[in-house]
C-alpha cells in the first residue's frame, strides 16, 4: 500500500480526479497554497496498491499541464519588470503506508 | 527526547467524516495527541470531510487508531443521482448524467439516503524519518 500525495493545479484538479474516478481510486482533496507565488492549488491524497501505483502516478501525469505566469517576485531590485515562471506540472509523494484501514 | 525515541515517531493521515470530527479531535486531544486539521473534500462525492495529521509514538499508534475507530459513527450518507446513475450504468452514465442540465434542475426527485454503509474513515499510517516539535519559550 502506498499514499500518493500529489500536488496540482486547481484548474487541474478536476479533471485529474475524474480520472481518478473513472478508474476507481478513491482520493481525498485538500485545498492548499504554494510558497512562491501564494496561489491556490490542490493537494490530493491517494491510497493505492502497489500494483495501481504506476497508473496513478499517469493518471496525475496525464492530466496536469504546465502553465506560464508573470510574477514580479523575485526581480532585479528596482526594477518592476514582470518576468515569466513556469507553475502547475505536478509534484508527486510517494510514501509507504505501514498500516491502512478503511472503517 | 533521546533519538531512539524520535525514530519511532509516526504519522497518522485520518480522512474523517466532518460529524465525527469533533469527537475525534476532542478525545485525542484528552490524550495528550496533538491534531492538526485539515478541510478537505471527498474526491467522488465532491462532500466536504475532515482529514486529520497527527504525530505519535510508535506504541500509541493502536490508541490512536482505536480512538478514531470508537468515534467514527456516522454511518449514513447522501448519494446523489449521479452517482446512483454511475452504480446502475457506470461511468459513462454518470457522465452524461452530469452534463445534462436537466438533469441538475430536478430537485423534485427524492433524495436517497443509504444506512448503514461505511463511515467513510480512512487512515494511513506513514513512518516518519525525523520528527522535531519547535517549543520556543520566552526567558523572561
Amino acid at each position: 500500500m502506498k499514499l500518493v500525495l500529489s500536488i496540482i493545479h486547481d484548474e487541474d484538479a478536476y479533471r485529474v480526479m475524474e480520472k481518478l474516478n473513472s478508474k476507481g481510486f478513491s482520493n481525498t482533496k485538500l485545498c492548499s497554497s504554494g510558497g512562491f507565488l501564494r496561489a491556490g492549488n490542490t493537494t490530493l491524497l491517494c491510497g493505492v496498491k502497489d500494483e495501481d501505483l504506476d497508473s496513478v502516478i499517469e493518471i496525475i501525469k496525464g492530466e496536469s499541464q504546465s502553465r506560464k505566469k508573470a510574477t514580479n517576485k523575485n526581480t532585479q531590485a528596482g526594477t518592476k519588470l514582470p518576468k515569466e515562471v513556469v507553475v502547475g506540472g505536478a509534484t508527486v509523494f510517494v510514501m509507504d503506508v505501514e498500516r491502512f484501514e478503511k472503517l | 527526547m533521546t533519538v531512539q525515541e524520535v525514530e519511532q515517531m509516526k504519522l497518522i493521515i485520518a480522512v474523517v467524516n466532518n460529524a465525527d470530527s469533533k469527537n475525534i479531535i476532542d478525545e485525542l486531544n484528552e490524550k495528550g495527541f496533538k491534531v492538526t486539521k485539515f478541510c478537505s473534500s471527498g474526491g467522488f462525492l465532491k462532500v466536504g470531510n475532515t482529514t486529520l495529521l497527527t504525530g505519535v509514538r510508535k506504541s500509541k499508534v493502536d490508541e490512536a487508531i482505536n480512538i478514531i475507530k470508537r468515534n467514527s459513527t456516522y454511518k449514513s450518507y447522501h448519494i446523489d443521482y449521479r452517482k446512483e446513475a454511475f452504480l446502475t450504468d457506470g461511468y459513462a452514465a454518470w457522465h452524461s448524467y452530469s452534463m445534462d442540465e436537466d438533469n441538475l434542475l430536478q430537485d423534485d426527485m427524492p433524495a436517497s439516503w443509504v444506512g448503514d454503509k461505511t463511515s467513510g474513515t480512512v487512515i494511513f499510517v506513514i513512518n516518519i524519518k525525523r520528527y522535531e516539535k519547535v517549543i520556543n519559550l520566552l526567558d523572561n
